[in-house]
């Protein structure tokens, strides 16, 4: 095992534990929570043994495991900005409805001339 | 607002909607002159001023209705809309705080609608007058009347123009989701889907120093083309 992996290693574990704790607490929505912990886990299994991402490589006609995970990075980018930028709209659109049910909820009208016929309220 | 109502005018059957951001300089002018023409119904919606734009016009026989946050033209438009079609408006128009727009212009605004030839009129500054434009703002808005023709297939001859009437019906089939100043192309977008029948008449549109500095920038061309782009890509 070379310091690479003591570290690196270490730290991935502590993040699953993390993820694993969390999830028998009942802290966190429980889809997500699985999703991290599989990305840690992952990750966690190529930092201790790299040749497996070399194998996966090698089967797919790609090469080394590096370009793999080059590929794979291209793929989820975009993936992952559209994912964001949905997110981020549907947030937004929440937002102006809730402003507009609260200006809905209290309108303001003076219905009598507040105002004389010379328009003096400026 | 009910005043000297012109015989040929639907004063009580017209909500006119303005949405209003830091426009304590000019919304009372305004108010003033929709008053003038005998204009019963008003929506002035407070895009979360900053200034006293919702206290000076709810002086006057309006309603006002206020964003606790500033949200965008677009945002403020629909939430007037919707505020009139609740209140089952008959035509709707949506009008600038600006002091850009002319309420001379509103009876000719109407008209197609009255006589059951079109849905949805729309203004033209490019037929009408627009004294005072900027060669850069006319460049843009005759390069954006290019891309909307192309991209709507309306044979528009101004787009952004914020004079427009339409009926309830109409009002309730276009819903703006845009906030911001993208809502006028997200309209025309509309409008072309829905198939709703539309025209343009002539109108005039008063640039002044005082709107101009308040205005939309030329650069905000490219922020409506990003955002047009992102509400197609995700819908």
């Amino acid at each position: 095992v070379t310091p690479f992996q003591w570290i690196f290693g270490g730290l991935l574990l502590a993040a699953l534990i993390v993820e694993v704790i969390l999830q028998l607490t009942r802290l966190t929505r429980r889809r997500i929570s699985l999703f991290r912990a599989l990305v840690w886990g992952v990750a966690l299994a190529l930092v201790l043994s790299p040749e497996m991402l070399q194998y996966v490589a090698s089967r797919l006609r790609i090469g080394r495991g590096a370009d793999f995970l080059l590929y794979s990075l291209a793929l989820s980018f975009p993936v992952g900005c559209f994912y964001l930028l949905h997110a981020i709209e549907k947030q937004r659109q929440q937002i102006t409805q809730l402003v507009r049910v609260l200006a809905e909820r209290d309108p303001v009208h003076r219905p009598s001339g507040s105002v004389d016929d010379e328009g003096t309220a400026e | 607002m009910n005043h000297r109502c012109q015989t040929d005018f639907p004063c009580d059957r017209v909500w006119i909607v303005i949405p209003a951001y830091n426009e304590v300089r000019s919304i009372g002018r305004v108010l003033t002159e929709l008053r003038d023409v005998g204009v019963q119904n008003v929506v002035v919606v407070d895009d979360g001023s900053s200034d006293a734009t919702a206290e000076t016009a709810a002086r006057y026989d309006v309603w006002v209705l206020r964003h606790i946050v500033n949200r965008g033209q677009g945002a403020a438009l629909q939430t007037g809309i919707e505020f009139a079609v609740k209140h089952h408006a008959g035509i709707i128009v949506t009008f600038d705080a600006d002091g850009q727009h002319c309420v001379g212009d509103l009876p000719g605004l109407v008209e197609p609608i009255e006589q059951g030839r079109c849905e949805v009129v729309l203004g033209s500054r490019f037929r009408g007058a627009s004294p005072g434009i900027p060669w850069t703002r006319k460049l843009l808005l005759k390069a954006a009347v290019v891309g909307t023709r192309l991209t709507t297939g309306l044979s528009v001859t101004d787009t952004h123009n914020g004079l427009r009437a339409m009926t309830q019906a109409a009002a309730a089939k276009i819903v703006l989701f845009e906030d911001g100043m993208a809502h006028a192309s997200e309209l025309l977008s509309k409008l072309s889907s829905s198939k709703l029948p539309w025209c343009e008449v002539p109108v005039t549109i008063r640039y002044s120093d005082d709107s101009l500095a308040k205005g939309q920038r030329n650069r905000a061309a490219f922020q409506i083309a990003f955002r047009m782009l992102i509400a197609k890509v995700v819908g």
